[in-house]
């Protein structure tokens, strides 16, 4: 047998034993599938009919979401309400909130976002809340 | 905005496989082909004129893989955008905040770095091939910083190192495979008959053991984060992810069989012919040679039948892979 064959076969060897060792390992890995980018809970939560203007909407994500692209609007009968710049929770990453700058009056709400996780495949959602005040 | 999407990151994968494929062509040709004495009247050899063809294919690879990814580029950001025209300003912020973008500024600074090079190596500039080189290999790595591989948030992660050792298993073998096709095969008829017999079955012979390396390592990479991103089997077949997978998978295993073929049934012709050209060396003139001649030719005939087949499988594979990148993962 040739030496560059053999080398060869040597090669496609390593690279099995090596990739055959990774596949094995991989169900103690993190799967990755299981950790795609969702919205786990939100403050104030879906259909939450609110006594008061909350002042901040707080979005709690599956993963760490990439803060310089999110978004967060609120939009209700008079239109679109002030909402600040969104921010990440200093203690938990996968927190992201924006303050709501200005009361919101009585009636219905939609809270609409946008994110990502690092492969910036955009994840969107809403969801909407009532604020029952100050009629 | 998914078939953009989907046909920008197809052409980037062309682009990025003829790039490493100029690269690994020069190597092999290089290692392989015997030397030739320099011709006379400044008339480059044919030698060189292969190695400044490379150069050209790999500097167009390039140009074109930067406005692929400025494509992408744009995408994206018309992903986020929505309805909204897409803005400079989030742009900036995708290229300046985002892991992405710093993929995405890397991917394109080798992609223009190693046009650079290929033109430098058309001139025949000293040490321009090595700088491509190595320009092309991190071309090749750079393409999972703006894939679902990132999704861990990390360059270091896992899935980042598996699918880069994976695209460039797989630009070695098609790439390489596409250079010997459209540069060396096509190039070689010019030659005279034992010349070209012989010169075409040293690149394939040469060719052979690095396609067999590589495509071990494109599917045991591939395998390997195939097991990471489906959470079970049952999601091979319940999700768009998994059928697409399926079909690439499938369209795999035609494309290695055909490269099986190359190897076992048309190299020992093209080996048997070259046997014949080196016997005869410049008369040509060898008892018994009109029959080594024909056989020889007929193997060339079946090679490029073969290995264009080989080629066009696997650009359906590849524009297969293109969608099931552009596609959402499946959710856990």
């Amino acid at each position: 047998m040739s030496k560059r064959i053999v080398a060869t076969l040597a090669v496609v060897a390593i690279l099995a034993v090596m990739f055959v060792s990774i596949a094995l390992a991989a169900p103690a890995a993190p799967n990755v599938a299981g950790l795609h980018l969702k919205l786990d809970k939100s403050e104030p939560a879906a259909e939450q009919v609110l006594e008061a203007s909350p002042e901040k909407i707080v979005l709690h994500f599956s993963q760490r979401p990439e803060l310089a692209i999110s978004r967060v609007t609120i939009t209700g009968a008079e239109g679109e309400a002030k909402v600040g710049k969104v921010q990440r929770n200093e203690e938990n990453e996968t927190i992201l909130w924006a303050a709501v700058e200005e009361p919101l009056a009585h009636g219905a709400y939609t809270v609409a976002w946008v994110t990502s996780s690092a492969d910036l495949h955009p994840v969107r959602g809403e969801f909407t809340f009532t604020v029952r005040a100050g009629r | 905005m998914f078939l953009i999407g989907a046909a920008a990151r197809f052409g980037g994968y062309l682009c990025v496989f003829a790039i490493v494929g100029m690269v690994v062509f020069r190597l092999l040709a290089r290692a392989r082909l015997p030397a030739e004495p320099a011709p006379a009247g400044g008339v480059a050899s044919w030698q060189a004129a292969l190695e400044r063809r490379a150069a050209r294919g790999g500097l167009l690879a390039c140009s074109a893989l930067v406005v692929f990814d400025l494509v992408r580029l744009w995408e994206q950001i018309k992903g986020f955008s929505g309805a909204d025209p897409a803005t400079l300003e989030l742009a900036g912020v995708i290229l300046d905040g985002t892991l992405w973008g710093s993929g995405w500024k890397l991917q394109v600074a080798a992609a223009a770095a190693a046009g650079l090079c290929f033109g430098a190596a058309a001139r025949r500039w000293p040490a321009a091939w090595p700088l491509a080189g190595g320009l092309a290999l991190l071309v090749a790595v750079s393409r999972p910083l703006t894939g679902h591989a990132l999704e861990q948030g990390s360059w270091l992660s896992l899935p980042v190192i598996l699918q880069a050792v994976h695209v460039l298993a797989a630009a070695v073998w098609i790439g390489t495979l596409f250079a010997v096709l459209a540069l060396g095969l096509r190039g070689a008829r010019s030659l005279p008959a034992p010349r070209r017999s012989a010169a075409i079955a040293a690149l394939v012979a040469g060719f052979s053991p690095v396609a067999l390396s590589a495509v071990t390592a494109l599917f045991m990479a591939g395998a390997a984060t195939s097991f990471l991103y489906l959470d079970s089997l049952g999601a091979l077949f319940a999700t768009g992810y998994g059928l697409v997978l399926l079909a690439k998978v499938g369209g795999f295993a035609l494309v290695a069989a055909a490269g099986y073929f190359n190897w076992q049934k048309v190299r020992p012709v093209l080996d048997a012919g070259a046997g014949h050209g080196d016997a005869a060396g410049e008369t040509g003139a060898v008892a018994g040679g009109e029959d080594a001649d024909r056989r020889a030719q007929a193997g060339e005939a079946t090679l490029l039948r073969a290995a264009s087949l080989e080629l066009a499988i696997a650009v359906a594979v590849l524009a297969l892979t293109a969608v099931l990148v552009a596609l959402p993962m499946p959710a856990g």
